[in-house]
C-alpha cells in the first residue's frame, strides 16, 4: 500500500519516528495514528488474547489505538506525532 | 482543595461542536461570563473538525454556509474557549472537572450547558475487530483532521446520509469506494424523504451526493449490510448479504468484495455520561439513539440549570443543534437578566419556529437512523463484543442463560464493558443480546452506569501538581 496521504505536497515540516527500530517519516501536525497508518502500518497493539487490533472510532473513544510511544501507552488517534518518537507495535 | 484552584463562571459549556459553539456565542454576545470547554484544538466539534495548524495550510476545510456565521463568532471568543480540556467529573454543587494542559481545572458554574456529541454506533460482527475496520466518522476524521485516507480499496455500509457523505470524501481523498451499503430500502428512505421537499437545502445537500457517486459509478446497494469482515491480521474482503427491514439476513446471494478497508456507520449513540453522572434523569429512546436525558421545552435537564442540547440530547443533525445551542443559550441569559424579557421571548419564539420547520428532517433521520435489532443476528458466539477485555457474545449470551437480566449482572459476570472504553463500545450490543435473549426490554437492562471519571485519566491529570508534596512531583 503506498502512502495514504492526501496531497502530495506536504503542508507539515517532516519529522521522523522510530517505529520498531526503523525510520518511519511523519509531518508535523500528523497524529501518530495518521502517521503509521500512513505508512501502512494499521496493526498498532494486541489484544489481551493476542488479536491484532488497529484504529477504530479515530476520535479517542475506544482505545483500540492504544500504542507505545517513549514507553507511555497512548491513543495513537489523539497524540501528536513528535520528531524522534520511539514507537513499538506488535508485528502483523 | 483550594478555593484559589476553582473558576467561578455563571455559564460552562461543554462541547465546541454546533450546539456549544452556539450555546456559547449567544450567551458570551449577552455578556454572560462563560468558558467553552472542550477536548479539541479548534472549535467545530467531530463535524466541523478542523486540521491542526501545521497541516491546514491552503486545504482548510471548509465550513457549510449554514455554519459559517457561528463559526465566525466562535473566533470571537477569545479565552473564554478552553480547548484541550476534557471534562471528567460533574459534581452535586455543579463543579465541573477537567483535566487540561496544566494538570486537574475545576469550574463552578451557576448554568451548565452539556453539548457533548455523539458517536459512531459500533455493530460487532465477524471480523469487526480487525485492523482496517473503521467508524465512518473515524475515518471522517482522519481525511478532515489529517489529511490521510483509511485506505486505498473501501468498502462504506451503514446507514443514513452520513454513509454518502463519506463515499464522497473517500473518492475526493483518492480512494476507490468498492460499493456504499445502506441497511435501508430505497423505498423507505423515498418514503421519509418525501417531507424533505419542504426543506430544500438539506435534500439539495443529500441528493448532490447522491449524483455524485452515482456520477462517478459507485456500486450502490440498498436493503443490506456488511455480515462478514475477513482478514487474518487485517482486513482483506468483505462479505454483503441483504436484510430486512429490522437488520435480519433474508433470503438472497452473498456478495464478497475483496478490499483493505471497511467504515461502517449505523446510526449514532448519544455521549450521556456527564448528564449521566450529574444525576439527570435519562429516558430511553430508540429512534433519538437509546438514553437521553429528559428535557424540558427550554431544553432544561430534570436538574435545575443543567441543559443538554445537540445530539447528546438525541440524535438530530448539526442544522438542529445550532438552533437549540442558541435557545439554551438565550434562556440562560435570560434566567441571570442579560436580556429584557420581551426580547428574550421574541428570539425564543424565532428559535422553536425553525425548529419547527426540521421536524420533516428528524423524521427522516429516525427512519434511516431506526434501530435494527435483527443486526444481532450476526453475533456468533465467536464474535468478540467487547474490544477492551475480549468478551464474546458466547460468553455474553452464557451468562444470560444462566439467569443475567441486566447489563451491571452481565459485566459483574464477564467483565464487559470495564475496559478503557467505560462501556462505550460494547453497550449496545449487549443491550441487544439482553432484548433477544432474555425478553428483557431496555429499561430492565438499564442504562449504561457512569461514574467519575467518565474518561479515563491518568493520575498526574488527577492531581493538581500544586497539591501535591514536592516529593511526589
Amino acid at each position: 500500500m503506498g502512502s495514504l496521504r492526501v496531497f502530495r505536497e506536504a503542508t507539515g515540516a517532516p519529522i521522523a519516528l522510530t517505529v520498531n527500530g526503523e525510520r518511519v517519516e511523519a509531518f508535523e501536525g500528523e497524529t501518530v495514528g495518521a502517521a503509521l497508518l500512513a505508512g501502512g502500518r494499521t496493526v498498532l497493539r494486541a489484544s489481551r488474547l493476542g488479536s491484532r487490533r488497529g484504529m477504530y472510532c479515530g476520535i479517542g473513544l475506544c482505545y483500540e489505538c492504544l500504542v507505545n510511544v517513549d514507553g507511555v501507552s497512548v491513543r495513537a488517534c489523539m497524540t501528536p506525532a513528535r520528531a524522534g518518537a520511539v514507537i513499538d507495535v506488535p508485528r502483523d | 482543595m483550594t478555593d484559589r484552584a476553582v473558576e467561578r463562571v455563571e455559564l460552562a459549556v461543554v462541547g465546541a461542536g454546533p450546539g456549544g459553539m452556539a450555546a456559547a456565542t449567544t450567551a458570551a454576545e449577552l455578556g454572560v461570563r462563560l468558558v467553552l470547554l472542550d477536548e479539541s484544538a479548534a472549535v467545530g466539534g467531530q463535524i466541523f473538525r478542523q486540521p491542526p495548524p501545521a497541516l491546514a495550510g491552503r486545504h482548510g476545510t471548509s465550513v457549510p454556509a449554514y455554519a459559517s456565521e457561528t463559526f465566525g463568532r466562535a473566533g470571537r471568543l477569545g479565552d473564554t474557549h478552553r480547548p484541550g480540556r476534557t471534562v471528567w467529573g460533574f459534581t452535586d454543587d455543579n463543579l465541573l472537572l477537567a483535566s487540561g494542559p496544566q494538570g486537574v481545572e475545576r469550574y463552578r458554574a451557576d448554568h451548565v450547558i452539556l453539548a457533548t456529541g455523539a458517536y459512531d454506533r459500533p455493530v460487532p460482527m465477524p471480523g469487526w475487530t480487525l485492523p482496517g475496520v473503521f467508524t465512518a466518522g473515524g475515518a471522517q476524521t482522519l481525511m478532515k483532521a489529517q489529511r490521510v485516507r483509511p485506505g486505498n480499496r473501501v468498502l462504506v455500509a451503514g446507514a443514513g446520509p452520513l454513509i454518502l457523505v463519506l463515499a464522497s470524501q473517500l473518492l475526493d481523498a483518492g480512494a476507490e469506494v468498492a460499493a456504499v451499503v445502506d441497511i435501508s430500502s430505497a423505498r423507505e428512505r423515498l418514503r421519509a424523504g418525501l417531507g424533505l421537499a419542504r426543506l430544500w437545502p438539506v435534500a439539495q445537500e443529500g441528493l448532490g451526493y447522491l449524483f455524485k457517486l452515482r456520477r462517478r459509478r459507485v456500486s450502490m446497494l440498498d436493503g443490506a449490510s456488511v455480515v462478514r469482515i475477513l482478514g487474518e491480521s487485517r482486513v482483506t474482503g468483505v462479505v454483503v448479504a441483504p436484510v430486512d427491514a429490522t437488520g435480519r439476513r433474508r433470503a438472497g446471494s452473498e456478495r464478497r468484495f475483496d478490499v483493505d478497508t471497511v467504515c461502517l456507520g449505523y446510526g449514532f449513540v448519544p455521549s450521556i455520561e456527564l448528564a449521566a453522572v450529574r444525576g439527570c434523569a435519562l429516558e430511553h429512546a430508540p429512534l433519538r439513539g437509546g438514553w437521553i436525558p429528559r428535557r424540558s421545552d427550554a431544553l432544561e435537564t430534570t436538574v435545575r440549570n443543567v441543559f443538554a442540547v445537540g445530539d447528546c440530547a438525541g440524535i438530530s443533525g448539526a442544522r438542529v443543534d445550532l438552533e437549540e445551542g442558541r435557545l439554551a443559550g438565550l434562556e440562560v441569559a435570560r434566567r441571570l437578566g442579560r436580556i429584557a424579557p420581551s426580547d428574550a421571548a421574541r428570539r425564543i419564539d424565532a428559535v422553536r419556529t425553525r425548529l419547527r420547520a426540521f421536524a420533516p428532517l428528524r423524521r427522516y433521520l429516525e427512519t434511516v437512523y431506526q434501530p435494527r435489532p435483527g443486526l444481532v443476528e450476526l453475533l456468533d458466539d465467536s464474535v468478540t463484543v467487547c474490544r477492551c477485555e475480549d468478551v464474546t457474545a458466547g460468553a455474553i449470551t452464557d451468562e444470560i442463560g444462566r439467569g443475567a437480566r441486566s447489563l451491571q449482572e452481565v459485566k459483574s459476570a464477564t467483565r464487559v464493558g470495564m475496559g478503557y472504553c467505560q462501556a462505550r463500545m460494547c453497550t449496545p450490543a449487549v443491550t441487544a443480546l439482553l432484548l433477544r435473549h432474555a425478553g428483557a426490554d431496555a429499561e430492565v437492562a438499564g442504562a449504561p452506569s457512569a461514574r467519575p471519571p467518565v474518561r479515563p485519566c491518568t493520575i498526574d491529570q488527577l492531581c493538581d501538581p500544586a497539591e501535591q508534596p514536592e516529593v511526589a512531583r
